[in-house]
């Protein structure tokens, strides 16, 4: 019974790789491939081989300048998500209040609430408030409050190693509740916080159904300008782009893997 | 060495007293030590001096000074916790020398009474490990040096002992005992053992639903608890609501009839204020023999019973015997052997049997639900 129950899961886990494989890494292995074509259009397997859309890509000023936006919106939204994270982290993992449950499911809410709701009442809120025409900021707004649940689950979770006596213990030798949380709190959290920093980096980077949104004429970031790029060209320039943007993303994982560990990102 | 005063300290959670006014004194170098079951307030007590709780009501002073508002980084306090609360990522040296620092004592000043520190606590050579590292013993010595070595006015202990097995929590008894000694310093203990309380202790404060339920030295305390309360925790096994009699006695004795009994027992004491009292005996002072055995009384008090069940602990034997006479069993400890269901004679000598103070209900406070 037992051994039937043991092998039924194996079986699935060797199907569940198969599926992976086929459709999710087939399909990074055929955009790689093909952003290496010599045609001018998008085929694949590619009729021969050239780099020559990789120098396009980073010849188009549009690129570039939509690149540029998106480093300043992902680092930006990450530093404010981060310490925005460190902060509510705290206070979940050490006091309980009344309302507690409410402020947890608020922040964590962006997690469950589709990328195209959390988009489209974000471009309300800037109507609003007047804000639609300050594409960066609105980008930001967005962007942090959507990556803050990342980092505030990773920071949570480190912080549970911490007792609170461990603070206290800082205190009672001398430390002030800053230099408390500085010299003994802040040690132990420092892979929580780098996970979850790369983690929203990555999700502001490469996201495009909240930024479609909220992208104003002027302020576009990468992704957007990718998507609106292979709508209406067939030049394989989004490609090499594309491809560009996996290598960075796997770079920052092997990255975390090989400092922190993967491990970080599971659940408390 | 300062002494710690607690005078009329209360702390609310809620609608929950944690601790009603509660008071005593911790004198200067002496080892109090706060002894009571999960939830009575000693931890909370304990967390009140040290400053991490606020108190509602009432004062601590420490060396005459009151420390209310002051918060624990000034209150020069070494506090040792249950779980130890060694910094993880730090060396065993860094973890003594964190107090130091903060105080910006100079490097090698440092050095050396860290070093002085780890040698007080016997862990030679272990200031370069990681707690990681390290056995619950070991850490345990660490967490004393690291609390030692800023020089407290005042050692808090909260249960330090309780997380080592049995055999290094015997070890580390005496070397707690020896280390308080060569330091002098005053010392606050919260433990839920006994005979923790009673090895260590020149003081021992025993705790109730949040208040003071009796407090003096160990050996006072064991031959003469306050109340029953104090007897039942400090393991009376023997306890029976009973009424002091009228008669007037002239030979030291009184007659207290027991509650829902039909005997009346001697008792070698003064006459007590109130009539109702609990008698209490220690199952080791119980005496019992076979029913046909020819030995004559050593005095009054001789109740006939029956053996309900025994539990062999190896040094003596325990026995449940059944009276007639009382209420419930009675626990008697003796060496001989007698088999279950044997008929037996018992024997409560006057001078062992303890006239207690019966428990207001409830203690009057920390309304638990």
């Amino acid at each position: 019974m037992a051994d039937l129950f043991l092998r039924s899961g194996r079986g699935l886990v060797t199907v569940m790789a198969v599926f992976w494989l086929v459709f999710l890494v087939a399909p990074i292995v055929v955009t790689l491939a093909s952003s290496f074509t010599s045609s001018t259009y998008l085929t694949f397997p590619p009729p021969g081989w050239s780099v020559r859309w990789y120098l396009s890509a980073f010849e188009s000023e549009w690129v570039w300048s939509t690149f540029w936006n998106s480093v300043v919106i992902a680092v930006v939204s990450t530093t404010i998500a981060v310490a925005l994270g460190i902060a509510a982290a705290r206070v979940l993992a050490r006091h309980r209040f009344y309302g507690r449950g409410a402020f947890e499911y608020a922040v964590l809410s962006p997690l469950v609430i589709p990328g195209v709701v959390v988009g489209f009442a974000l471009l309300n809120v800037s109507v609003l408030i007047e804000t639609q025409d300050a594409g960066l900021l609105n980008l930001i707004i967005g962007h942090t409050m959507v990556t803050t649940p990342f980092t505030l689950r990773s920071v949570w979770s480190s912080m549970a190693g911490s007792e609170i006596s461990l603070e206290e213990a800082a205190q009672s030798l001398g430390a002030t509740r800053w230099s408390a949380f500085w010299l003994v709190v802040f040690p132990l959290i420092v892979p929580g916080i780098v996970a979850g920093a790369i983690i929203a980096f990555t999700f502001s980077f490469n996201d495009v159904t909240i930024s479609a949104f909220l992208s104003a004429r002027e302020a576009r970031t990468l992704p957007v300008e990718l998507m609106s790029h292979i709508e209406y060209l067939p030049d394989p320039t989004p490609a090499a782009v594309s491809s560009l943007m996996i290598v960075i993303t796997l770079a920052f994982f092997l990255l975390v893997e090989r400092t922190v560990g993967l491990d970080v990102f599971a659940d408390r | 060495m300062s002494d710690v005063e607690v005078s009329g300290v209360s702390k609310r959670y809620d609608d929950l007293w944690a601790v009603k006014r509660v008071s005593f004194t911790a004198p200067a170098g002496s080892f109090t030590s706060l002894l009571g079951p999960s939830g009575c307030g000693k931890t909370t007590t304990l967390r009140l001096i040290a400053g991490f709780a606020a108190l509602d009501e009432g004062e601590v002073r420490i060396g005459g000074k009151p420390v209310d508002a002051l918060p624990p980084w000034r209150r020069n306090l070494g506090v040792v916790f249950q779980n130890y609360a060694l910094f993880p990522f730090m060396t065993v040296f860094d973890n003594v020398a964190f107090g130091l620092r903060r105080r910006r004592v100079p490097r090698g000043e440092t050095a050396a009474r860290v070093a002085e520190a780890i040698d007080l606590v016997g862990l030679p050579d272990l200031a370069g490990r990681y707690p990681r590292q390290l056995s619950g013993g070991q850490q345990q010595r660490v967490a004393l040096a690291r609390a030692l070595v800023i020089r407290p006015e005042v050692l808090l202990l909260d249960e330090p002992l309780s997380n080592l097995d049995a055999k290094l929590r015997a070890e580390m008894r005496f070397e707690l005992k020896r280390i308080q000694r060569e330091t002098g310093v005053t010392s606050i203990f919260v433990t839920h053992d006994q005979e923790e309380a009673l090895t260590l202790s020149d003081q021992i404060v025993v705790m109730n639903l949040g208040t003071v339920a009796g407090a003096a030295a160990p050996k006072s305390i064991w031959e003469q608890p306050e109340s029953a309360y104090v007897a039942d925790f400090l393991g009376v096994e023997n306890l029976f609501p009973g009424t002091v009699g009228d008669g007037a006695e002239d030979d030291g004795t009184v007659a207290v009839s027991v509650s829902e009994g039909s005997v009346t027992l001697d008792v070698a004491a003064a006459r007590p204020a109130e009539a109702a009292v609990v008698l209490g005996i220690r199952s080791g002072d119980i005496k019992m023999w076979k029913v046909d055995s020819k030995r004559a009384l050593d005095g009054p008090n001789e109740l006939a019973g029956t053996v309900r069940e025994f539990t062999y602990v190896g040094s003596a034997v325990v026995y449940q015997v059944d009276c007639a006479a009382l209420p419930r069993p009675l626990i008697a400890t003796v060496q001989e052997e007698f088999a279950v269901g044997e008929s037996v004679r018992l024997h409560l000598p006057p001078g062992a049997i303890k006239l207690l103070r019966p428990d207001a209900p409830a203690g009057g406070s920390g309304a638990r639900p």
